[in-house]
């Protein structure tokens, strides 16, 4: 489903990614860790065409990303559903409209889209909070807005770029249970870039960790470390 | 389709008015720059028609003695004839002369002033081309008959020269209000990009398309650049107004009035500048962010 070939990356002469191979297979959770700075977000924004790659290529359902032209880039995302620390959440959208509107702008007929936001909702668990506007929400509460907002579109892929950063221990172990649910109902892939050990290890999923810009270790049942 | 529109122009709207005094600004100065650059072309248009008026240059007109018969007349249009350049002679009789000229200067009302016809019988004479005038208008005031002689190519050259200047001095002008105006469209603009960033990237991030998350702050631009244009027009109409009849009394003897199809051009030309200032205002100041991204 996914797969960074040979990728390089340097940023003002400094190596960010330094030859890095790893594919993950459909339906599969993966846990990206590392510390800060060890280029784990810069290689996720390369799956969803945010970045370049210095050198080497990404390939995403065996199409190769980093050839895409700019107008294909669209297609591309709408496959894809992206989660951030901060969440990203317009403040003056009610949650309903907050996940209404990742539909909206791709011009989808307003049945289907009412449908879409009453199913994801539902799914986070935050269906009776619909009219609530972000700032009346727990960071919790935010970060399933924006899981559901991401996964409105039914996208094959689930990227989570620290989605717990913000949040206590015991949110986050929501919000990873949230993103396990996902996986399992849904089958969508999903990979999260996190800090959290306690939820790393006790999940026991795929671990891959990246330390100075390479793979140091790839384990299928790992813990953080 | 339909629904793109409409979905463009209320995020359009919208964003109009949440941007409060920037927008204010933008529409101000489009207005006072499209008003200037309309100034300007009604001057040019009225210039330009004034070169006309002023005969065409290869015109020379001969006016008669009062005293002239019916039958030198005859001899002096064979004699005309017969200077070297000359390509077409009229005769205007003095009553045709006096209707024209108060035809066109019917807000003199020459007739409370005058009780006769003061003008005189005269020919028209067309020369070639311009290096036979001199030549034709000196041997014309040597013939008998002949009270007068003129012709207004000097005049009409001064006057082109002129048009030429003002033509050159105007683009200049008019390229550095429309850079500035632009700039402060894409400014304003920015500022609302920047306050959307976090909405931009989420759409571009959705996958919406390029144009998708373009085309409202390009409509943006738009309506201020027509809503500039349109007040600009308003003013133009009723300044326009008031010049004329001003003007009319100052210099009665000037032909200051356009018509109605060379106005409506001016205010055409406005409008569209206006539209293409903000359609580029809009398109610039999102197009950066879109890049950046």
């Amino acid at each position: 489903m996914i797969r960074a070939d040979k990728i390089y990356k340097l940023y003002n002469d400094n190596v960010i990614l330094n030859n890095i191979n790893v594919q993950v297979e459909k339906s599969e959770f993966v846990f990206l860790v590392g510390q800060n700075g060890a280029g784990k977000s810069t290689l996720l924004k390369m799956i969803y065409r945010d970045v370049l790659p210095t050198k080497g290529e990404v390939f995403v359902n065996n199409v190769n990303v980093t050839r895409l032209k700019r107008r294909s880039i669209p297609l591309l995302r709408r496959s894809i559903g992206v989660v951030f620390q901060d969440y990203k959440l317009l403040k003056y959208k009610t949650v309903a409209e907050n996940v209404a509107f990742a539909l909206e702008v791709l011009e989808k007929d307003p049945k289907f889209i009412k449908r879409q936001v009453l199913q994801v909702l539902d799914l986070v668990g935050l269906l009776k909070k619909k009219d609530e506007k972000p700032s009346a929400l727990s960071g919790g509460e935010q970060q399933k807005v924006s899981i559901a907002r991401a996964l409105v579109n039914n996208p094959q892929i689930l990227i989570a770029d620290e989605p717990t950063g913000n949040l206590d221990p015991d949110t986050s172990w929501e919000v990873m249970q949230l993103l396990d649910k996902i996986n399992e109902q849904r089958k969508t892939t999903v990979l999260v870039a996190t800090h959290d050990k306690a939820i790393v290890d006790s999940m026991r999923k795929r671990v891959v960790e990246i330390s100075g810009g390479r793979i140091l270790r790839d384990e299928i049942l790992g813990g953080y470390r | 389709m339909f629904g793109r529109l409409v979905y463009f122009s209320r995020e359009a709207w919208q964003s109009v008015s949440r941007g409060g005094i920037m927008s204010f600004i933008a529409t101000s100065t489009i207005t006072v720059s499209l008003f200037i650059f309309g100034v300007f072309l009604l001057v040019f248009f009225n210039l330009y028609n004034l070169l006309g008026s002023l005969n065409t240059r290869l015109d020379i007109m001969a006016y008669l003695s009062e005293t002239i018969s019916k039958n030198d007349i005859d001899l002096l249009h064979m004699s005309i004839a017969q200077i070297a350049g000359v390509k077409r002679i009229e005769f205007v009789a003095k009553e045709t002369a006096w209707m024209q000229f108060k035809e066109n200067y019917n807000n003199l009302r020459l007739d409370e002033f005058l009780d006769s016809n003061p003008l005189p019988d005269a020919f028209k004479i067309e020369v070639q081309d311009l290096s036979y005038i001199h030549l034709a208008a000196n041997k014309l005031n040597m013939l008998d008959g002949i009270e007068d002689v003129s012709y207004g190519g000097d005049l009409a050259e001064r006057m082109a020269a002129l048009i030429k200047v003002m033509t050159l001095a105007g683009a200049v002008i008019i390229f550095l209000l429309v850079s500035s105006t632009l700039m402060i469209v894409v400014n304003t603009i920015r500022l609302t990009v920047i306050a959307r960033e976090n909405e931009i990237n989420i759409m571009s991030l959705v996958g919406a398309s390029r144009s998708f998350i373009k085309y409202p702050f390009i409509m943006e631009g738009m309506l201020i650049g027509l809503t500039g244009a349109l007040l600009s027009i308003l003013g133009l109409k009723a300044g326009y107004n008031i010049a004329v009849l001003n003007l009319e009394r100052l210099m009665p003897f000037m032909p200051i009035n356009l018509n109605s199809r060379e106005l409506n051009l001016v205010y055409l030309i406005i409008l569209l500048t206006g539209v293409a200032l903000g359609w580029l205002g809009g398109y610039f100041s999102v197009s950066k962010t879109l890049r950046s991204e």
